[in-house]
């Protein structure tokens, strides 16, 4: 009883927690707009970015790059549109923005051709149950004529064409998990505030370290994938400084290098 | 003994001595005779011969062992090898030393009569000497020689035969610039043991121009002259250069392994011999036969403005790349000619820039053979910019050629293409004022694109990329299809086991019999499958043990004991009477559609109660 009791208060906290939280996000989001109103665009990146922290929301993202694209970061506003995107894949406004955020920032959209289309992460969830519909229907159809049809020759001439369909399916499943994978470990390259850099490229170097030569330079707002390691973790190498570097490379593979972890931001926060 | 030892021991001493003594005056002699006067010789061995055969021209000098030096002069009639051969001896004659150094030169005549070598000078250390005249007389040939001459062209003849080179000439004669593809073929006797070709061969004369020679075709076992030859082939192109009657020759040099000669002047073969005795290489030059050939000159009745030497068969194409372009934006225009004739010398027709078009110099492709660039393909790409917009027409390429065969000028005009011209965009000078016009359209705009949303929408805790291959729902709805399919396998396996399965095969197999029956009019195999089929489904209808087991009757009395009208039972009687009637009487009662009654059948069994 007394058990019951303590999960049914901390079930109740929990709740007034989670309800407290979106509360103060809610407060620090309206906080922003008044703030953008008053034409305080600094105080209002500042305050998206706290409630950020707490919550996330596509409105709320796509008020921070609309920001960020009017303080003219164009790497910042093209990462908070791929994740107000993320959120809402389907508002077109957000869409048509981030081409243009694409644009100005000097980079071409990622191109979207079939298998970008089709065998993308948003079809993931299609191709997933195609394939279980394949493949419980064809497993259920095979054993009826293993053991209702005398016959062989149809319960042969379906395997085959089972095996075929179901190969198909699994591959385009697969083509989507593949997508999903590196989705999880893209980033968007942008400009550290601190760091007064006069190049407006971002460097990739050979080695993890500022002192190292540069491989290739890349521009604010360029995907990129980090790779992954031996252990199957992201690959990183922390220096004496304390900064941490990750190697990566663009989405297309032709460049690649290290880069420092306040010079891009994650689509998805791997430790959020 | 011992006097015979001391008689030994000063016969050695003497001899020593007395040789010393002998090289001490040979050597003071020799050296005497260094400075003794001296005298020149020269003369013929043999002084007189037949056109045919060689003499020696020896120069003797006396007094001196010295090199000489002096140069030799040229008689027109008289061959004379540079190379002499020379010989120093030293000799006592009548007690007096005397040394000399003679020098003997092959002479081969040209022609007969008698050929003087005149008095020339020789340099001999400090002095100069003149060497004395000498005459050779060539007489004309005796039998011997013409025997020998005859035997000669005999074996060039063959040796002609051995190795030669034909050329293959399409035409009889040919206008000046025009180009013919030709072969060069080099026939090489089988039993000539040739190691290599040299080189390919080469054009005598420059009256025709010649393409690259690539790599030969090699043919092997070609019969000529009922000998067998390895036939290397280079294709060419011929152009006629030079207008006029002109000879085309070729010339090649195959190396040869031959027998060592037998004056090796150590008398052995494995000196001077690269095969140890077994031959040695040498180079043949091979020559073609000299081929006339005429070159006449191009008419100039008929000529055309825009002939610029091209000559063949040819037909022309033009194509565009783009037929709607922006103003500015450059056109491409492909202009082939295609067909067999001089390539390699064809210039690019005239196209010239217009008020309409700015054109530019052609890039120029070949499509045929590299080689000879006598037969395929030449595309000459102009890049055009239109300079108007509008509705354009861009004019059309002329181009002329002379047909050699039809001895006629063509022109061959391509058409016309239309071209639309859009106005594109104006240019504006980036001035300050405008910079400053720019910026502010600019920040125009991005407040209307980028609108700022009010309301924060739907929270959610964190961005994840989560699929429905991480909802426990999805894995969970997976049981459903999961237990079908094994309900399914377990059924179908109790099925198997009851032996339904077994009716069902021995079924189906029953109708497939009588449906071949059907198909072959058998009617034996027809009442056959009847009669078992009606006693398996009937049997198995009534649970009996063993159906396979029943007669006609105990069927019938099977059938009486269930619910089914008499009309039911009396045909299937009838079916199985005529079906024992085809099985033991084997006679033909009734005369029936084997369809229908299959039919009928299966109508039947379907009624059973």
């Amino acid at each position: 009883m007394k058990l019951l009791q303590s999960l049914l208060y901390f079930l109740l906290g929990s709740m007034i927690l989670k309800l407290q939280c979106l509360g103060q996000a809610d407060r620090l989001f309206y906080d922003a707009v008044r703030s953008e109103a008053a034409g305080d665009l600094d105080q209002a990146i500042n305050l998206y970015l706290k409630a950020s922290a707490l919550s996330h929301s596509a409105n709320l993202h796509g008020n921070l790059a609309n920001l960020y694209f009017k303080k003219e970061q164009f790497g910042h506003s093209i990462l908070h549109f791929r994740k107000a995107l993320l959120l809402n894949p389907r508002d077109t406004e957000l869409v048509a923005n981030l081409n243009f955020a694409y644009e100005m920032a000097n980079l071409s959209p990622p191109l979207q051709n079939f298998t970008n289309t089709y065998f993308s992460v948003n079809f993931l969830s299609f191709w997933i149950i195609i394939c279980v519909i394949v493949f419980w229907v064809g497993l259920l159809i095979l054993f009826y004529l293993l053991f209702f049809k005398t016959s062989r020759k149809p319960f042969l001439y379906f395997t085959t064409c089972w095996i075929l369909v179901f190969s198909m399916c699994f591959f385009a499943t697969n083509l989507c998990l593949k997508q999903k994978s590196e989705l999880g470990r893209e980033v968007i390259s942008h400009l550290p505030s601190i760091e007064n850099n006069h190049s407006n490229t971002i460097s990739l170097r050979r080695f993890a370290g500022e002192s190292n030569s540069v491989n290739t330079n890349i521009l604010p707002g360029e995907s990129l994938i980090i790779q992954l390691g031996n252990n199957g973790t992201n690959k990183s190498h922390q220096i004496a400084n304390g900064n941490t570097w990750y190697l990566a490379r663009s989405t297309n593979g032709k460049k690649k290098g290290w880069i420092r972890e306040d010079e891009f931001g994650w689509i998805i926060d791997p430790n959020s | 003994m011992k006097n015979t030892y001391f008689f030994h021991i000063g016969l050695q001493k003497v001899k020593f001595i007395l040789t010393f003594v002998f090289f001490s005056t040979f050597l003071c002699s020799v050296c005497h005779a260094q400075g003794q006067n001296l005298r020149i010789e020269s003369s013929f061995q043999p002084p007189s011969i037949t056109i045919s055969n060689n003499s020696v021209y020896k120069v003797i000098i006396y007094g001196s062992q010295e090199n000489p030096q002096g140069a030799l002069p040229q008689v027109d009639a008289l061959i004379i090898s540079n190379s002499p051969q020379t010989f120093r001896s030293a000799s006592f004659i009548n007690g007096v030393p005397s040394v000399r150094l003679e020098m003997s030169f092959q002479v081969k005549p040209k022609k007969m009569g008698k050929h003087t070598i005149p008095s020339w000078p020789l340099k001999i250390g400090s002095k100069t000497l003149q060497v004395p005249a000498c005459t050779l007389e060539v007489l004309s040939p005796n039998q011997q020689d013409k025997i020998r001459q005859v035997a000669e062209e005999k074996q060039k003849a063959d040796l002609k035969q051995a190795c030669f080179i034909e050329f293959t000439n399409p035409r009889s004669f040919l206008f000046e610039g025009e180009t013919v593809s030709g072969l060069i073929s080099l026939y090489i006797w089988d039993r000539l043991p040739v190691s290599r070709i040299e080189r390919a061969p080469q054009k005598d004369g420059d009256a025709f121009s010649l393409t690259e020679l690539g790599q030969p075709q090699e043919k092997r076992n070609q019969t000529k002259y009922n000998k067998l030859y390895s036939v290397f082939s280079w294709p060419i192109g011929l152009t006629a250069a030079i207008a006029g009657k002109h000879q085309v020759v070729f010339n090649t040099a195959v190396r040869v392994r031959v027998k060592s000669r037998g004056n090796s002047p150590f008398g052995s073969p494995f000196f001077n011999d690269p095969f140890f005795g077994f031959g040695r290489e040498e180079s043949l030059n091979v020559t073609s036969e000299p081929q006339s050939i005429e070159v006449k000159s191009l008419p100039t009745s008929g000529r055309p403005d825009s002939f610029q030497g091209a000559i063949g068969a040819f037909s022309t194409r033009s194509i565009v790349d783009n037929d709607r372009v922006s103003l500015g934006d450059p056109v491409r225009l492909f202009f082939e000619i295609e067909g067999q004739g001089n390539f390699a010398a064809m210039p690019a027709p005239n196209f010239e820039s217009n008020s309409n078009f700015k054109i530019g110099p052609p890039a120029f492709s070949f499509e045929g053979n590299e080689l000879t660039k006598h037969q395929g393909k030449q595309r000459f790409e102009y890049i055009l910019t239109p300079l108007t917009p509008g509705l354009l027409k861009i004019p059309a390429v002329s181009f002329s050629y002379f047909d050699p065969v039809k001895e006629k000028y063509f022109i061959s005009n391509s058409q016309e293409h239309p071209l639309r011209v859009d106005p594109g965009e104006t240019w504006i000078d980036t001035t300050n004022e405008d910079n400053q016009v720019e910026k502010e359209t600019f920040s125009i705009p991005t407040t209307d694109l980028f609108q700022t949303e009010n309301e924060p929408g739907e929270w959610v805790k964190k961005i994840q990329n989560k699929t429905l291959l991480d909802s426990p729902a999805f894995w969970a709805t997976q049981c459903i299809p999961f237990l079908c399919v094994c309900g399914l396998i377990f059924y179908g396996r109790k099925r198997k086991r009851t032996g339904r399965d077994i009716f069902r095969q021995k079924q189906s197999a029953l109708k497939k019999q009588m449906k071949e029956a059907i198909e072959y009019k058998d009617s034996t195999l027809f009442y056959r499958a009847t009669r078992e089929r009606l006693r398996l489904e009937i049997g198995t209808f009534y649970k009996h043990t063993n159906p396979s087991s029943l007669s006609s009757n105990e069927l019938t009395t099977l059938l009486k004991r269930g619910l089914n009208e008499d009309s039911v039972i009396s045909q299937i009687q009838e079916i199985l009477h005529i079906s024992d009637s085809y099985e033991f009487a084997e006679t033909e009662n009734e005369r029936q559609s084997l369809d229908s009654l299959f039919r009928k059948i299966n109508n039947l069994l379907k009624k059973i109660r």
